[in-house]
């Protein structure tokens, strides 16, 4: 996937998943301040985006990103992984 | 593992009945949880028109509950949970009705700090009657 293709799966992610308009999802975008999103609204990205890398998201990355440029390089790091055959990471589930 | 074994599963969910919907699990590890429910005469969601098949999402929040339990071992003290809701549900079956035999199975999918998305399926008589994915916090 070329760097336009990512963007263009998150915004539809983002757009079907929670009502928000194409039109104003920009690279820049902040998640949570100017998206309205909040964490459990993370969870359900992180697992579609799962969907798309074919790898389980690293808890700790996945709570440091805020920007939508930022899950661009993500998601990019995430499939470059996959291609190289690096181990998933763990799962971090509660308990 | 299955088989007998996993009442401390059930005793160490904060469930307790009649609110407590699952009746035994068979099944449990590898991230994923298998369990039966029974609609009994009294059970607490039973109206005139049956069990609405919404019930399936809390059977499954519960067996995720009792997945959360398993997890952390015996003797781990009981811990609050809380289902978040769902953003994917099919239900095929209009109502459960009274000795009725529900199977649940749900499988952890990823989870960041409290905040864990979990998989359910619900079969009746081996039929598949709901499909769903939950959203729960622990703790």
């Amino acid at each position: 996937m070329t760097r336009d293709e990512i963007l263009q799966t998150i915004v539809e992610i983002l757009s079907e998943s929670f009502e928000l308009d194409p039109g104003e999802i920009s690279p820049e975008s902040k998640l949570y301040e100017e998206l309205g999103l909040d964490s459990i609204d993370a969870v359900d990205i992180f697992v579609q985006l799962r969907e798309v890398t074919g790898r389980r998201p690293d808890p700790q990355v996945a709570r440091a990103i805020r920007t939508v440029a930022e899950l661009v390089g993500f998601v990019e790091s995430e499939l470059a992984a996959k291609a190289a055959g690096l181990p998933e990471p763990d799962a971090e589930l509660p308990e | 593992m299955s088989g007998e074994g996993f009442g401390w599963v059930l005793d160490g969910m904060p469930h307790r009945p009649p609110m407590r919907l699952i009746d035994e699990v068979l099944e449990a590890g590898g991230g994923r949880l298998v369990a039966r429910a029974r609609i009994g005469e009294g059970h607490v969601l039973l109206g005139e028109r049956g069990v609405s098949p919404l019930a399936a999402v809390e059977l499954f929040a519960q067996a995720a509950a009792a997945l959360m339990v398993f997890r952390a071992g015996p003797g781990a003290p009981p811990a609050p949970g809380y289902l978040l809701g769902t953003r994917k549900l099919e239900m095929h079956a209009e109502r459960f009705a009274a000795g009725d035999e529900l199977l649940i199975r749900v499988t952890e999918v990823w989870g960041t700090g409290p905040l864990a998305q979990y998989d359910g399926e619900l079969l009746r008589d081996g039929e598949l009657v709901a499909r769903g994915s939950i959203n729960v916090a622990a703790g």
